[in-house]
């Protein structure tokens, strides 16, 4: 279990710390984006814009903020619920 | 991956909703059922759904391919409450991020939960049985799991992207699906490592802190839990 959790660990710091060595010119580009841009290129589709906008000034963060929010407060009160009492235990 | 709209043609855009239809429809009454069997079932429900939206969009950064792209998520929550209604958390994760981040859209909604939804699915789940079956590891299945069913989700996009616009400028189908398999495929090997490993360790998470949750789900069987929390 041990030599599991280190792995892990490992792993996951690899995909946060490594990138700095990253070789690629344009960095941290999506494979959705590659893949967009090779279909432009054969088919000349461009991908469209989204129906909603995010992209305008601060409405991006604003709605990062207000539904990481939400979704946390959710998210930890479920899993309290769920994860947060063994079987057969109760909280004072 | 999330194929944007204008990418195929209305004929494929059509048949991958018509597909997906009916699994859809089979995992929306599943949810009618379990949530009247299993009580935590909606609360479960909602964290795994959340858990498939997050990974779903999540671009991880792979380490000196300066790429970044996402795990499909779909394979975990299979295992957890079934591919039918995996499919369903896949359709709810996908609409969102069509409306609202520009991954994926409309048109191409159908052809998208096929792939990311019921391939993914259907992949990590058949495997997580398949592996329980000849006897792995709780967390070894689950790993492996993660793993293929992230790659079918890829391989599957890959032939929707060829089959999606037929006879482009002379390009064959082959050389067409190859080629958008050569822009996944360096990405997307380590991320399906990582999807395997976070699947094997939810999995395994679960069974020691709530095995009770697994056996209500089925994803445990018989009246001994056959955890070892030493496994590894």
């Amino acid at each position: 279990m041990r030599v599991k959790k280190i792995f892990l660990i490992i792993a996951l710091a690899a995909c946060l710390l490594f990138p700095v060595t990253a070789r690629a010119e344009d960095k941290w580009q999506g494979t959705d984006d590659l893949v967009d841009r090779k279909m432009e290129e054969l088919t000349g589709v461009a991908a469209r814009e989204p129906l909603i906008d995010i992209s305008q000034g601060n409405l991006g963060l604003f709605i990062f903020a207000a539904g990481g929010f939400a979704a946390g407060t959710l998210f930890g009160y479920q899993w309290r619920r769920i994860f947060g009492e063994r079987r057969g235990e109760k909280n004072g | 991956m999330h194929i944007q709209d204008g990418f195929l043609v209305a004929k494929w855009a059509i048949g991958w909703y018509g597909a997906a239809s009916v699994f859809v429809a089979k995992g929306v009454y599943d949810i009618a059922q379990r949530s009247k069997k299993i009580l935590m079932f909606k609360p479960l429900l909602g964290l795994i759904s959340a858990a498939v939206f997050f990974m779903s969009l999540l671009p991880i950064p792979v380490p000196i391919l300066g790429t970044s792209s996402h795990p499909a998520g779909t394979p975990m929550a299979a295992i957890l409450v079934g591919p039918f209604i995996s499919t369903i958390l896949g359709l709810v994760a996908l609409l969102l991020q069509a409306l609202f981040f520009a991954h994926g859209g409309l048109t191409t909604l159908g052809a998208n939960v096929f792939s990311m939804g019921i391939v993914g699915s259907f992949a990590g789940y058949g495997i997580f049985r398949l592996g329980r079956k000849i006897g792995l590891s709780l967390w070894l299945a689950a790993c492996l799991a993660g793993i293929i069913g992230d790659l079918a989700v890829y391989l599957t996009t890959t032939l929707e992207l060829a089959l999606g616009k037929p006879d482009i400028q002379g390009v064959s189908l082959a050389e067409s699906f190859f080629g958008f398999l050569a822009l996944f495929m360096p990405t997307q090997l380590p991320l399906a490592l990582l999807e395997g490993l976070v699947t094997g360790g939810m999995v395994s998470y679960i069974a020691k802190v709530r095995p009770d949750i697994l056996k209500t789900l089925g994803v445990l069987e018989g009246p001994d839990l056959e955890v070892n929390h030493n496994e590894g």
